[in-house]
C-alpha cells in the first residue's frame, strides 16, 4: 500500500471513500480467516465478513486512532462483534461438524481426513472457555502479537498472556496423552 | 514453524519459568495445535464479489452525500427526463418518495491491487490494414460519412498503397515501471431501484408485483414536440443516447418527400460553400448541451470529426461528389488531464451529430457514467513500443508488393490514454490504458492519410500481438471496377 493507513482513514473521513478499497484489499483474507476460525462454516464466514466490511465502511467516520488503536484492531473488533451477535441470535455455537460441508469436489479420503482433523480440533478447543479459545486461535493460528490480541479483546496484554497460558495448561492436563498419541500418529503414519 | 513455537514458549516461560520443565509436553501441544489449523482460504470469487459490492456502496455513499437522484442524474443531465420520470414515479406510486440513484457522469477512480484485471483477451491484430473501407472489406463509418456506396466513382477504386511508418522524432524514455490501467465499472443501482418501484405497479394487463426480482434494463423517453428527441437510457450499461423523435421531426424536405416522393429524390447536393465553419458547428453543439444541462465535467475541448475530408480530397476535379449532411463533433473524455483516444488516435468520448442542412443537433451518444477501478501494470520497453509504432500500432497496414510504398514520418510521442474494449464472458469491458500517440509528422505530397497519429499502449500486457499469418486481401476485390 503506497499510502499509510492514517492517510487512508483521513481520505475516507474527508469524503474520499474510494480509498476504503485499499483497506479491504489488505484485510479481506485476514478478517475472513479470523471469522472462519470461530464459525468453521464457509457460508457463515462469508456472510459475517461482508457484514464486517459494510459496518466498517458505514462507521469509518467514527474511527479514531487514539480510541480504536489500529485499523486492524478496529476491523477485528467489528468482526468479533459480528460473530458474537451471530452466535447470540442463533443461540448456539456452530457445530464443528458443519465444516465438513467444504468443497464438494474433495476426494472421499480427503473428506475423512478433514472430518478426523475437525474432531481433533473440537476435542482440543472444547475444553477451553470462550476467551481462552479466542486467544489460542489468535496466537497460534493467526500468529497475532499479544498487543494486537489485547487491542481486539479490550484486555491488557498481561491478562491475555495469562489466559493463553492457562488455556495451554488446560489442554496439557486434559489432552496431554491423547495429543501425544495424535502426534505420534501424524509423524509415523 | 519452529520460530513460532519458540516465541509462544518464551511467552509462557516469562509468565511461569517452571514451565521450562514441561517443554517437551508444551512443544508437542503447540505443534499439534498448529497442525490442527483448518484450511481457511477465502474463495477468490467471494473476495471479488464483496469488493464489487463495497464499491457500489462506496459509490452510492459518495454521491448520496452530495446529491440526490434528481440532482445527480436526471436534473443535470436532462431536465426533461426529470419532469417525465418524476411524473411517472409520482403518478404511479402516489407517494413523495426520495429515490437516490447513482448515475454520475464525473470520473471516479477506485484503486485496487496490482494486475487485478483479466487483460488476456487483448486483441491480436493482423499484420494488415484494418482501414477496411480502402480495400472494400466494409467498415469505415462514423456519422460524417454517409451512404457513399452508390456514389463511388471510378477514380476512387482502391489503388494498393503500402504505408511504411518511420520514427523521425526525438529520443524519449519510458520512466515508469508501472502505470495504472482503468476498468469501467457499473453499479447498476438504477436497474434494481427502478425495478423495485416497478414491482408495486399493477397495469391491469400485467401485475408487476407478481414478477420475481424485476429489473429495468432500458428506459425510453420522448419529447412529444416538434423537433423533439428520443432519449434512450441503457441502465445496464449506464449510458445515455439521444436521437431525433422521428414522429415529430418534420422538415421541409421530409414533408416534400411525403407529398411528392419524386421531387424528394432531387434534393440538391451540398457544396463546400454550404458547410458551416467549425466554430458554428461547435456553437450549435454547445447550445444543445447547455439546453439539456448535460454534465460535461469529464469531457475536454471539442473538435470536428473531419475524417470525411480525407475521402473527399481523393475525388478528381469535376468528379461526382457529395458532401455529408451530418457532421460529428467530439468532446474527448479526459481523465486526470489526459485525453482518451480510440485505437485509431481519434478522441474518444461524447459525440454530437449536427445536420448541416437544418443546423440542428440530431443525435448524441457516448454519455455514460465514468466510474473506474484502477490497477497497476508493468510498462513495455521503449524499443518494443517503437517497433509497434512502426508497424502501425493497433491498426497496422497490409503489405502489398504490387502497390506504391508511401513513407509516413512519426513525430515524438505524447502521452495519452487509449480505450480498449475487452470481450470477456460474453460481456464487453471498457479498459482505458496509458498510451503513446505518435503524431503523423510528414506525408509525401500527393498522398493523404486518415489518422492523425499512431497509438501504442504503454502496458506490456496490452501490446498488440501481430498475426503474421493473416490472409492477404483477395485479388477479386482489388480488381473490381
Amino acid at each position: 500500500m503506497d499510502i499509510s493507513e492514517k492517510e487512508i482513514i483521513q481520505e475516507c473521513q474527508t469524503g474520499n471513500l474510494e480509498k476504503f478499497s485499499l483497506i479491504y484489499d489488505k484485510y479481506a483474507k485476514k478478517i475472513y480467516q479470523f471469522i472462519y476460525y470461530r464459525v468453521f462454516y464457509r457460508e457463515t464466514a462469508e456472510d459475517l465478513t461482508s457484514q464486517t466490511f459494510f459496518k466498517a465502511l458505514e462507521k469509518i467516520n467514527t474511527f479514531n486512532f487514539k480510541k480504536n488503536g489500529s485499523v486492524s484492531a478496529w476491523l477485528y473488533c467489528i468482526a468479533r462483534n459480528s460473530v458474537i451477535d451471530y452466535t447470540r441470535v442463533n443461540k448456539k455455537e456452530i457445530p464443528l461438524e458443519e465444516a465438513k460441508e467444504e468443497k464438494s469436489f474433495d476426494r472421499i479420503e480427503e473428506k475423512i481426513d478433514r472430518a478426523q482433523k475437525i474432531k481433533q480440533v473440537e476435542n482440543c478447543l472444547k475444553i477451553l472457555n470462550y476467551k481462552q479459545r479466542e486467544i489460542v486461535i489468535m496466537r497460534v493460528w493467526q500468529e497475532m502479537s499479544y498487543q494486537e490480541i489485547s487491542q481486539i479483546l479490550g484486555k491488557s496484554e498481561a491478562s491475555c498472556k495469562m489466559a493463553f497460558s492457562r488455556g495451554i495448561g488446560k489442554i496439557r492436563e486434559n489432552l496431554g496423552d491423547l495429543l501425544l498419541l495424535l502426534v505420534l500418529f501424524v509423524y509415523f503414519k | 514453524m519452529e520460530k513460532q513455537i519458540q516465541k509462544i514458549l518464551n511467552d509462557l516461560y516469562q509468565l511461569d519459568p517452571k514451565l521450562r520443565n514441561k517443554e517437551w509436553d508444551l512443544t508437542k501441544i503447540i505443534c499439534e495445535l498448529i497442525e490442527l489449523k483448518p484450511q481457511a482460504e477465502i474463495d477468490p470469487n467471494f473476495e471479488n464479489w464483496l469488493k464489487q459490492e463495497l464499491i457500489k456502496k462506496i459509490s452510492y455513499l459518495s454521491n448520496n452525500n452530495k446529491f440526490n437522484f434528481m440532482k445527480k442524474f436526471f436534473y443535470p443531465a436532462f431536465s426533461l427526463a426529470v419532469v417525465v420520470l418524476a411524473i411517472f414515479v409520482f403518478s404511479l406510486f402516489n407517494q413523495n418518495r426520495h429515490l437516490a440513484i447513482n448515475l454520475n457522469p464525473e470520473v471516479k477512480i477506485i484503486p485496487t491491487k496490482d494486475m487485478a484485471f483479466n487483460l488476456s483477451t487483448s486483441q491480436t491484430v493482423p499484420e494488415a490494414n484494418q482501414n477496411s473501407e480502402a480495400v472494400g472489406l466494409g467498415g469505415g463509418g462514423g456519422l460524417a460519412i454517409l451512404d457513399r456506396g452508390e456514389m463511388i466513382t471510378k477514380s476512387e477504386v482502391y489503388q494498393p498503397v503500402n504505408y511504411r511508418f518511420i520514427y523521425q522524432g526525438e529520443d524519449f524514455s519510458i520512466e515508469d515501471e508501472q502505470l495504472p490501467v482503468l476498468k469501467r465499472i457499473k453499479n447498476q443501482d438504477a436497474v434494481s431501484k427502478l425495478g423495485n418501484i416497478l414491482s408495486k405497479v399493477d397495469l391491469g394487463i400485467l401485475n408487476f408485483s407478481k414478477l420475481i426480482n424485476p429489473r429495468i434494463q432500458t428506459l425510453n423517453i420522448i419529447e412529444d414536440r416538434d423537433f423533439g428527441y428520443s432519449i434512450y437510457l441503457d441502465l445496464m450499461n449506464e449510458m445515455v443516447s439521444m436521437n431525433q423523435n422521428w414522429e415529430r421531426w418534420q422538415t421541409e424536405q421530409t414533408m416534400l418527400c411525403q407529398q411528392n416522393p419524386d421531387q424528394c429524390q432531387e434534393t440538391k447536393s451540398l457544396t463546400e460553400n454550404d458547410l458551416p465553419s467549425d466554430e458554428v458547428l461547435i456553437e450549435i453543439a454547445s447550445a444543445f448541451l447547455q439546453k439539456y444541462q448535460i454534465n460535461m465535467s469529464s469531457y475536454g475541448k471539442p473538435f470536428i470529426d473531419n475524417q470525411w475530408k480525407t475521402y473527399y480530397k481523393r475525388l478528381p476535379e469535376g468528379g461526382e461528389s457529395y458532401l455529408p449532411d451530418i457532421i460529428s463533433i467530439i468532446y474527448p473524455l479526459t481523465i486526470d488531464g489526459q485525453e482518451v483516444y480510440d485505437q485509431e488516435g481519434t478522441g474518444y468520448g461524447l459525440n454530437i451529430s449536427v445536420n448541416i442542412r437544418e443546423n440542428k443537433v440530431i443525435g448524441l451518444w457516448g454519455l455514460a457514467t465514468r466510474n473506474y477501478q484502477s490497477s497497476l501494470y508493468a510498462t513495455e520497453k521503449k524499443e518494443n513500443i517503437l517497433a509497434a509504432a512502426e508497424k502501425g500500432g493497433f491498426q497496422p497496414y497490409f503489405s502489398d508488393a504490387s502497390g506504391e510504398t508511401v513513407e509516413i514520418g512519426l513525430d515524438t510521442p505524447q502521452k495519452g490514454l487509449v480505450v480498449i474494449t475487452n470481450y470477456i464472458n460474453g460481456m464487453n469491458e471498457e479498459i482505458i490504458a496509458p498510451c503513446l500517440l505518435f503524431p503523423i509528422k510528414e506525408i509525401p505530397q500527393g498522398h493523404d492519410y486518415w489518422r492523425k497519429g499512431i497509438i501504442v499502449p504503454l502496458i506490456k500486457d496490452l501490446m498488440p500481438k501481430y498475426d503474421f499469418n493473416y490472409p492477404e486481401p483477395m485479388q477479386v476485390i482489388l480488381d473490381v471496377e
